[in-house]
């Protein structure tokens, strides 16, 4: 027996099902997967287009974006599919989402957190030991190295390429996520129906689509606690041992990232706290907190010289943003453009809005309907709706960019109480053509906006022409040509001065230490003008020696216009600290003045990138 | 699991562990190591009465968990994360499970079962899968093609050495040197193959700040350009 029960019913396999659907359970899996699959085609083809073409990509992106939630999502909602059917076209569904960012950019990871998790990656196996080499551009990777650790297995085990190994290694955890989630919802609700409408739901959350299929630390952590919740949920017998295995995963969650592992010890803290506060049997609930506890401390207590600091910063500037906007110092977050002053369609920014809306009425009308039968429900169930009623706070988190960044990275435990609810409200609705094509609809809307907010800016979704700091767009031939020589012809660990594309591309390809705030704790303030001013005079040579550097650097595309995520290099370079805000681009001066700063010398040049020897200032 | 089964799986177990560790290529030890992966995670999580989903998750979970796990046991030993020491934790672990579940008797049934219609759908949406990926791989091979570079390879007392290369044939360049410096062969023209990197020496005077400037020499321009310190004469 599980340790969990709950009141809602199978629709599926009692009366409501209509008389206008055929009585036997039908087998569709196959069907949906071929769906997917030419959903996953479209989207490789917008791929090449984009890369071949200089046209519009978006005729052959979103229908593939679309197909590969049309048929999963029906599939959740039809009344008469075999169990195994609904659940393997959902998983699928989820999965293809990762898939398709792999189908983008099949060779090798673009995305700016996607280098930097693919650099602490290479310091490991340089290495061949955790916790020493540090990465400047993300010191607390260093201690959450499960992403690494586990694609550095799969790498050395299987022969594979570590980009094929990593690929390998997000697939497998979507499926766990998927299936975890399922799983755990069908025990909650005895309702496969409704579990697999809420895995459909999940799909919709904004984070689904790319942030969390992305080769970064939290994209394993999340299907880990998912899976222990699920793991504590389905035990057999309430015995000691039985908690051995939700924490191990949880003990993997909490070695690969920070805010996550936290979100999966909240979970577990709730649903003991949910079955205090009612009265109901614990089923180890608080024994199971308490482990939970234990790991994310005694995890923090090692890495608290990084962690502490660098999660600090993260709520500390979001509050600073946030009073900034409230005192009128800053403008409040340009909703639907990027920095480069490029806007997002208007029928994506209206899908958003509708997606939003759509969102917040069902999590009413499901959390109303949920409050006249909650006497009924388990602990665990409970404790998903009050998290539901967080959902209000991701889109109002979005006044400030910072602030943004907290209310999305919150969102992937506030989406599962959100698909919980309203997964509970449509499996109970009569199962008539007219409601089920209305779910159908609702569905479709929550998914296209959950894309389209989660995706951030257009072109950031598909690969496309050169764009100025525009993290994958940023990522072309160039750069990747001036990284390899780097790793060829220089020694590695060399100290440079570099932009933020080009500094993810030569740590990671090129082995050299990128000089960053973060990890070499100096001003960054004052050492990017080395970059981004024109001719500063024997102030120049000055910051060569203050940040002690042995290479710069120059990227000339960079005076071609402003940066798309709003910084050339990072956050708090020159033109971006407090409430300076950026109008122009730096001039071309800034990136050429090292040609007559004697005796530093031009050692690489590909016509957009310059390497410049300053050793010789030092 | 009968003695043939055992057998096999200890096969399949050291194969895949000695493919790993002499580093051979993806191709060969990836099919070994990924179905002795996956049977080794299948057979721990048989359980009575768990169904295909849970022991699919558990399957794929339990090898995410074993594998971040396991990494930080390695990190204990003085030779840390290296193919060896992953292969010898695989085969460890494998051998261990396969001595657990020795009693497991594997039902091949399956085999004998005939191929539903949803086979043939499946089938349909692999190839289609299959071509997307070709595709993409496609696009994005066209997309990184190396740019035309310059860079210094090497200075010593009377001579810079510089290298060309490109990601596809072009020229014809020649290269021009500010200040001028004695005319050699150094300067004739040149085109260059598909990443094939040409080297040319260009004679350099004692302590002397060079410009040497790759030139189309169709049109003229400037097309690349470093700039070096020349030694001092010893």
């Amino acid at each position: 027996m599980s340790v969990l029960v709950d009141s809602a019913r199978d629709v599926s396999q009692d009366e409501s099902v209509t008389v206008e659907e055929p009585s036997t359970p039908k087998s569709i899996a196959g069907q949906v997967a071929v769906t997917v699959a030419i959903g996953l085609l479209l989207i490789a083809y917008a791929g090449y287009r984009a890369r071949t073409t200089t046209g519009s990509v978006d005729m052959f992106y979103w229908p593939g974006v679309l197909m590969l939630y049309l048929g999963p999502a029906w599939a959740a909602l039809a009344p008469n599919v075999r169990r195994s059917d609904r659940i393997a076209a959902v998983v699928l569904g989820g999965v293809a989402t990762t898939v398709s960012r792999i189908l983008l950019y099949p060779t090798h990871f673009a995305y700016h957190d996607e280098l930097l998790h693919m650099n602490s990656l290479r310091l490991i196996q340089e290495n061949g030991h955790l916790f020493e080499a540090m990465n400047s551009m993300l010191p607390v990777s260093k201690y959450y190295p499960g992403l690494e650790v586990a694609t550095d297995g799969i790498h050395r085990i299987t022969g594979l390429s570590t980009h094929v190994a990593g690929s390998a290694l997000l697939v497998a955890g979507r499926i766990v996520l998927m299936l975890s989630l399922i799983r755990s919802v069908e025990w909650i609700t005895k309702s496969a129906r409704t579990a697999c409408i809420a895995g459909a739901l999940y799909i919709c959350s904004q984070q689904f689509t790319f942030f969390n299929s992305q080769f970064s630390y939290q994209s394993v952590a999340l299907p880990l606690c998912f899976y222990a919740v699920y793991l504590f949920g389905t035990r057999n017998r309430a015995t000691n041992w039985s908690l051995l295995a939700p924490s191990l995963a949880l003990g993997a969650a909490a070695m690969s990232h920070h805010l996550t592992a936290l979100g999966g010890v909240m979970v577990f803290v709730g649903w003991w706290l949910m079955a205090k506060i009612r009265k109901t049997p614990q089923q180890q609930a608080g024994l199971m907190a308490l482990i939970a506890l234990g790991i994310l401390a005694a995890w923090t207590a090692f890495a608290h010289d990084q962690v502490l600091r660098y999660v600090k910063e993260i709520f500390q500037s979001s509050a600073e943003s946030i009073s900034h906007v409230v005192g009128g110092d800053q403008e409040s977050n340009e909703l639907f453009a990027d920095n480069g002053g490029e806007k997002t369609p208007l029928w994506q920014r209206g899908a958003s809005v509708l997606a939003v809306l759509v969102t917040v009425a069902g999590l009413a009308v499901s959390l109303l309907r949920a409050r006249k039968d909650r006497k009924s429900k388990s602990s665990a169930a409970i404790a998903l709706l009050f998290v539901a009623a967080l959902y209000p706070l991701i889109p109002a988190s979005h006044l400030t960019v910072t602030s943004a960044e907290v209310g999305d990275r919150s969102s992937s435990f506030i989406y599962v109480g959100v698909a919980f609810a309203i997964a509970g409200w449509l499996a109970l609705l009569p199962v008539t053509r007219i409601v089920r094509s209305g779910a159908f609809a609702m569905l479709t809307i929550m998914y296209v906006g959950g894309v389209i907010l989660g995706g951030g800016p257009p072109w950031l979704k598909v690969p496309g022409p050169y764009l100025v700091a525009g993290d994958n767009r940023g990522v072309d031939a160039n750069g990747m040509a001036a990284a390899y020589w780097m790793h060829t012809y220089m020694t590695p660990d060399n100290r440079i001065m570099v932009d933020r594309v080009n500094g993810l591309l030569d740590a990671t390809y090129g082995r050299q230490h990128v000089f960053r705030h973060l990890g070499d704790k100096l001003d960054m303030g004052t050492t990017s003008t080395l970059l981004l001013n024109g001719p500063q005079g024997d102030y120049d040579k000055e910051l060569v020696r203050y940040a002690d550097l042995d290479y710069l650097v120059a990227d000339r595309r960079l005076a071609a216009g402003l940066p798309r995520f709003g910084v050339y290099i990072e956050a708090g370079e020159a033109g971006t600290r407090g409430t300076e805000v950026r109008r122009d681009p730096p001039p071309l001066e800034a990136f050429t003045k090292f040609d007559y700063i004697e005796p530093t010398e031009r050692i690489y040049d590909n016509g957009a990138i310059a390497v410049y020897d300053v050793r010789s200032l030092k | 699991v009968n003695r043939l089964e055992f057998a096999a799986r200890l096969i399949l177990i050291y194969a895949a562990g000695i493919l790993g560790a002499i580093g051979a290529k993806g191709d060969i030890a990836a099919p070994f190591a990924v179905a002795s992966i996956f049977l080794t995670a299948e057979l721990a999580m048989r359980a009575p009465g768990r169904d295909g989903f849970d022991r699919f998750v558990r399957i794929f979970g339990s090898v995410i968990v074993a594998l971040i796990l396991g990494g930080f046991v390695l990190n204990l030993f003085p030779d840390g994360l290296t193919r060896q020491t992953w292969s010898a934790l695989w085969v460890v672990i494998s051998l261990a499970v396969l001595w657990w579940k020795r009693r497991e008797v594997t039902s091949f049934a399956w085999l004998h079962k005939k191929a539903s219609p949803q086979t043939a759908w499946f089938a349909t949406a692999a190839v289609v899968v299959i071509g997307a990926a070709v595709l993409a791989t496609h696009g994005a091979n066209q997309n990184l093609q190396r740019p035309l570079q310059m860079w210094v390879q090497g200075k010593s007392t009377g001579s810079i050495t510089v290298a060309i290369s490109s990601g596809s044939a072009s020229g014809p360049y020649r290269l021009v040197v500010d200040p001028e410096v004695t005319k050699t062969d150094a300067f004739d023209e040149f085109t260059l193959d598909a990443d094939r990197a040409v080297e040319r020496s260009i004679p350099a005077g004692p302590s002397t700040r060079y410009r040497i400037h790759l030139v189309d020499a169709k049109t003229g321009d400037q097309v690349r350009t470093v700039i070096v310190e020349s030694p001092p004469f010893s």
